[in-house]
């Protein structure tokens, strides 16, 4: 039945929709309400998510494409959180806030391939169904944006190592 | 430099940092399904109205489900409250908090840790007559994250709600969002950063309505290590009930 179908997809995804959203646009409460607009997408169009090879790539896809809109209207309105945290100064700022901005700094492919194949420990084939892209684009954004990654955490990896420690 | 192993550690801590709100995501999908349902009410066939229906029941019984069931099928749905009346009712006062942007704590001695006052008002002290109730209260969630929650109660329905959340700034302060529990009502949230504060706002949605209940608003943050002092943070709420009563409440943490 489509509504116990749907209602299952719900409770075995809105968690990873919104910690994908979380990442990608750095705002915890926005990264709710982007989870949410995806699943109420994924209802529109449940026919074809059932159909889908992996339905949980068609919900997390919807994020990624939610997410790009919202970071683009965000900056045009001056108010993308991220665009603050680049802004911030450098010191006394939290681990925390270095994960965020460093993933910022990153253009939004090579976000997206990272924080999926490290954060969400996917594949690379998997990567290139989420995203509709060739795997051979995920493997080629995924090594640059990691590499960029590293290189702006290095400087602060002790603090962030703190900071787990604490959480 | 990280390794690979170093950065799948970063991501995946940064990743668990955040804590979705389940409430929250089931309810603005059943907002989102509801107005368009509204809006495609003449079409022949309505699938967004089992949307609706499909997370009502995700949710189960109770009054948010039959309200969003009764919105799902169009037949039923709640008549809007009667426009305000212009009388306007004042509630008892309840002590005033101080919002100004520097709380001083009274300093007895240079190295003693500032503690809110004992003879600090309770959190909130309406008139017994006063449908409106609220509390504040902490819930640690872990050595540095926290969340700030304010606990509303209205025996009567409100058609206007703004719930803030003043955070006094506290070593490595830094907000994760604000987020509520009030079903059946579309609630915007914002946090604002202020020079001595960290300020969540949280406001009923116009043309809303909440019906008599409990209700729950948080402000989610993390600080540094070795805890922190909620003794200078505050919360208000101010609400207008469905007879046009203007109806307050206002306390602190602790």
């Amino acid at each position: 039945m489509r509504d116990a179908a749907f209602h299952a997809y719900f409770e075995s995804h809105y968690d990873s929709l919104s910690r994908l959203a979380y990442l990608m646009i750095g705002d915890a409460s926005a990264a709710d309400d982007l989870a949410a607009d995806a699943m109420t997408e994924v209802w529109r169009h449940w026919e074809r998510v059932q159909a889908a090879d992996d339905p949980a790539a068609y919900g997390h896809g919807i994020v990624m494409n939610l997410a790009r809109n919202w970071i683009r209207k965000r900056s045009r309105e001056r108010l993308f959180s991220l665009e603050v945290l680049k802004r911030a100064p450098e010191s006394d700022v939290p681990a925390v806030l270095d994960v965020r901005r460093a993933l910022a700094k990153l253009p939004h492919r090579r976000r997206a391939c990272v924080v999926l194949r490290y954060a969400f420990d996917m594949s690379e084939r998997e990567v290139a169904t989420t995203l509709g892209i060739s795997e051979g684009a995920v493997k080629s954004a995924t090594s640059r944006g990691a590499k960029q990654l590293a290189e702006m955490l290095g400087g602060s990896l002790a603090r962030i190592n703190g900071w787990e420690a604490a959480a | 430099m990280l390794t690979d192993d170093e950065l799948r550690a970063v991501l995946r801590a940064e990743a668990a940092a955040h804590q979705p709100d389940r409430a929250v995501i089931l309810n603005r999908v059943t907002q989102t399904a509801m107005r368009n349902e509204a809006a495609r009410r003449r079409a022949p066939r309505v699938r967004i109205a089992g949307a609706a229906a499909a997370v009502a029941a995700v949710i189960g019984g109770g009054g948010f489900a039959q309200w969003a069931l009764a919105g799902g099928t169009g037949s039923s749905r709640p008549e809007p409250p009667p426009p305000p009346s212009t009388t306007t009712v004042t509630t008892p006062a309840t002590p005033p908090v101080t919002t100004g942007a520097s709380p001083k704590p009274s300093r007895t001695s240079p190295s003693q840790q500032p503690h809110r006052s004992p003879s600090a008002p309770p959190s909130s002290a309406p008139a017994a007559t006063s449908p409106l109730w609220a509390d504040g209260s902490v819930d640690v969630g872990g050595k540095t994250q926290a969340s700030s929650v304010v606990t509303i109660r209205t025996s009567e329905s409100l058609t206007a709600l703004d719930v803030t959340i003043r955070l006094a700034r506290t070593a490595e302060l830094v907000s994760r969002g604000g987020s509520q529990q009030v079903p059946g009502a579309s609630v915007n949230s914002s946090v604002a950063e202020e020079a001595g504060a960290l300020v969540y706002h949280f406001t009923l949605s116009s043309g809303d309505t909440i019906a008599p209940g409990t209700y729950t608003f948080f402000a989610r943050y993390t600080y540094a290590q070795g805890g922190r002092d909620a003794g200078a943070d505050s919360y208000a709420a101010t609400a207008t009930s469905g007879s046009g009563a203007a109806l307050k409440a206002s306390g602190a943490f602790g």
